[in-house]
């Protein structure tokens, strides 16, 4: 060794490092302490409500018969409210009407709704998260509205997406058409997330929204709250009466016609989106001609007649397929255009409309 | 030869220094995943999982499987595909170039019917000989190609795909039915710029020294490769996820080249070109896990697989990704190499007194010491991350295990490293400029 003070430096190294080794390691073990309890505590609270649960569950489904026994929950409502809370909520997806009545009204004789208004302004946002969502579920039931009073119009304005969509969900079942309204324009905002569960929500109140808001919302010229509108009426799949689809028909944003063309098949059509739902039949787009074909058959606009059977003779397989389709919806002009067309000397177009022809008789 | 052992101190010395600096940014990487695990586990709920599985709105996802046989595990892995929970999804099952026996048991098992359609070419695949559909009521797309890589029938199921959303599953993964509704939940929130979506939760231990040991590993793996990476922006899929990909990103960096790792290395080329506008996702809940390495050659098994998948695509990254996954790099292929060296030095120094012993001594405090604190750390932080419902007695075992873990298996899993860094198969690079096309 050249160096003498090679072997000083590394004892002085391997007890650093040993020293940070194990300064780590009882740092750590006192953590695994804390996870142990932990877990420990975990595993006996699981033991305790396994236990109970079933009788809950009875017990609940005895309630919502018509039984007048609530005994139980009170019984309990100290050691194991957790326990009765789940057990309530596991019943919101399944009960509705009076029942869903009797369900509330538990919750709120119990102090449960209480309990959730206090943790709706938790700031810890697990907690606003589950009060929200039960608060929600709640306020189909008119007294438990009243206690929660402004709660869930504050927490529309909640930082938490999760929490903001819980609010609107409660709100939307207080009926009122301003707040309805503003709903709605949440609900055309970029976030898909928000749009897909309000669409749902909204869906009782399409008729009043496409006569206002819907009508606002597509004539405000912005392309992205057009596309966002279409999106939500087309999920609806409800006979909304639409002014004028023809500009959305023709629109020069592809996503928008997509939705104008899919929105085509069970709307109320004027003239001029007929016109322009016939003239797509030769659009350049493929797409949009399959689109087209489908809208044009769902109409049975029997105008379209002879383009659908150029299409029958002109498109591929896929298309002349959806053609064919079409023709088979309209007898008897349709079904005697695929009756000539199956002999066709083209065997894409005499497969697809013998298949249709065949389909159609079958099916009538 | 007299300034050999000063030679040999200083490499050793540089050695257990550079070591450190390995454990150092590896425990710095657990830490990130804990943090970012627990912010990502409070978010994420599953309120609303009916009204996805309802909604129209919710885009439709093509899972894509690229069937190696025809095997009664291929068969029923496509089973399970098909029976996922989800509003629109449909299986794109290819097969690639089967043998005419093949194609018959696809036949009947899925009661398949040859339907003429057109195929889009967004991606360059093999000719497709034909395209069957199920007469079942199921959403099966089964394409038949002529026989090629894994990569160009990945593509031809890209291609056959109607949603714009591509599913896909690692091999070895195990999935709940619901996985696709819980991927999509990332991608919804934020659509315009979650191009792609990982989920993977580590599996329950299996019995043993072996399964303890193997559940060491995969919580590591799911703290850094998977939570970390994730808050990094630097997701790589890892054995046992399941993903979702847009489909536009995946035709816009000219689709596979090779496995799903090179395209999620593409994607993050990608994205370093477009200005970092892309998000990759992390679903740390239990969609989809890895089965538990019960034995040895379970853990030799993983261990190689892993590294076969992730070492063709790290070392072909050029100088912008090859920075962007300098660590990970390290981790795989340089660290393992490093630390074998460093430990024939030392004991070949210390053995010929070359070598002062307490600096042979550093060495291992560098390696096994800090690897028995690093996988303690990985079983504690996963456990304050959230409880993963393993009783105390377990969590203890789980820790014991740390110790022969590091020392033993450590030193072996090191060759298995080395072995599948430098002698996995080479992969095609991706051509220069694909990645920038237009999304």
């Amino acid at each position: 060794m050249t160096l003498p003070a090679a072997p000083v430096v590394a004892k002085a190294l391997l007890y650093a490092a040993a020293a940070l080794v194990g300064v780590h390691l009882v740092f750590l073990l006192l953590l695994l302490l804390v996870a142990m309890l932990r877990a420990g505590t975990m595993r006996r609270r699981r033991a305790a409500a396994a236990a109970i649960r079933p009788a809950l569950h009875a017990a609940l489904v005895e309630f919502l018969a018509g039984g007048q026994d609530d005994s139980i929950f009170r019984q309990h409502i100290r050691t194991h409210r957790t326990d009765i809370v789940e057990s309530i909520l596991l019943f919101q997806g399944t009960v509705g009407g009076s029942a869903r009545d009797r369900l509330c009204a538990l919750a709120l004789d119990l102090g449960l709704v209480q309990q959730w208004c206090e943790e709706g302004r938790s700031r810890d946002v697990i907690r606003r998260r589950g009060a929200l969502s039960n608060l929600a579920f709640a306020s189909a039931y008119e007294p438990c509205r009243r206690v929660a009073g402004d709660l869930l119009l504050d927490a529309l304005k909640d930082d938490d997406e999760e929490v903001r969509l819980s609010a609107c969900r409660g709100v939307l079942l207080s009926e009122s058409s301003e707040q309805i309204k503003r709903l709605f324009e949440l609900a055309i905002q970029p976030n898909l997330l928000t749009r897909i569960v309000l669409t749902e929500d909204l869906r009782r109140h399409a008729l009043a929204l496409a006569a206002g808001p819907v009508r606002v919302a597509l004539r405000s010229g912005e392309a992205r709250r057009a596309r966002a509108t279409l999106d939500i009426l087309v999920a609806w799949e409800r006979a909304i009466p639409i002014d004028d689809l023809r500009e959305f028909l023709e629109h020069r944003d592809r996503d928008i016609r997509v939705l104008a063309f899919r929105l085509a098949s069970f709307v109320t059509l004027n003239f001029e989106s007929r016109l322009a739902l016939v003239r797509s039949l030769t659009d350049t787009d493929a797409g949009i001609r399959g689109l087209a074909i489908v809208a044009v058959g769902r109409q049975k606009m029997t105008e379209a007649i002879p383009e659908l059977a150029r299409c029958l003779r002109c498109e591929g397989l896929q298309q002349a397929r959806q053609a064919a389709a079409a023709l088979g919806d309209m007898p008897p002009q349709g079904w005697r255009t695929l009756e000539e067309l199956s002999t066709n000397s083209n065997p894409v177009t005499a497969l697809a409309a013998g298949e249709a022809l065949a389909r159609a008789r079958m099916e009538a | 030869m007299e300034e050999l052992p000063l030679a040999l101190t200083l490499v050793v010395v540089v050695l257990a220094i550079v070591l450190a600096v390995f454990v150092r940014a590896g425990f710095d990487a657990l830490l990130k995943g804990y943090f970012e695990l627990r912010r990502s586990l409070r978010s994420t709920s599953y309120d609303f999982g009916s009204v996805l599985l309802k909604s129209p709105i919710v885009p439709g996802v093509s899972v894509v499987f690229a069937a190696p046989d025809a095997s009664v595990e291929s068969r029923a892995r496509v089973r399970r595909l098909l029976d996922l929970h989800f509003g629109k999804h449909e299986v794109v099952l290819v097969l690639n170039g089967p043998a005419q026996e093949e194609r018959i048991v696809w036949v009947r098992e899925f009661h398949l019917y040859r339907q003429e359609r057109v195929v889009a070419e967004d991606l360059p695949t093999l000719a497709i000989r034909g395209c069957y559909l199920s007469s079942d009521p199921i959403h099966l797309l089964v394409v038949d190609k002529e026989a090629g890589e894994v990569a160009d029938a990945l593509n031809a199921g890209v291609n056959a795909a109607q949603y714009p959303v591509i599913g896909l599953v690692d091999g070895e993964a195990e999935f709940i039915p619901e996985f696709l509704l819980r991927l999509i939940r990332p991608m919804l929130g934020d659509w315009d710029r979650t191009v792609a979506v990982c989920g993977v939760a580590p599996a329950k231990a299996a019995p043993g020294l072996a399964g303890s040991i193997g559940a060491i590993e995969s919580l590591r793996l799911w703290l850094v490769r998977c939570a970390a990476f994730s808050a990094w922006n630097q997701l790589l899929p890892v054995p046992g996820a399941c993903m979702l990909v847009k489909r536009e990103a995946v035709c816009s960096v000219g689709g596979f080249r090779a496995g799903i790792t090179e395209l999620f290395l593409d994607l993050h080329a990608a994205n370093r070109a477009r200005g970092s506008q892309w998000r990759i996702a992390f679903v740390a809940s239990p969609v989809s896990f890895r089965p538990a390495a019960a034995t040895w050659a379970d853990l030799h098994r993983q261990v190689r697989r892993d590294q076969r998948q992730l070492a063709p695509g790290l070392r072909q990254l050029g100088p912008g990704e090859g920075r962007t996954f300098f660590g990970l790099s390290c981790a795989r292929g340089l660290r393992p190499l490093l630390e074998t060296v460093a430990y024939v030095l030392a004991a070949a120094g210390w053995i010929t007194g070359m070598v002062h012993p307490a600096l042979a001594a550093l060495v291992l405090v560098t390696t096994i010491g800090a690897g028995i604190v690093t996988s303690v750390a990985a079983v504690v932080l996963r456990e304050l991350a959230e409880p993963s419902g393993t009783s105390p007695a377990s969590l203890v075992a789980l820790c014991v295990a740390a110790i022969p873990e590091n020392l033993g298996y450590r030193q072996v899993r090191n060759l298995w490293l080395i072995a599948g860094f430098f002698g996995s198969p080479k992969v095609p690079k991706r051509k220069s400029g694909s990645a920038v096309t237009k999304l």
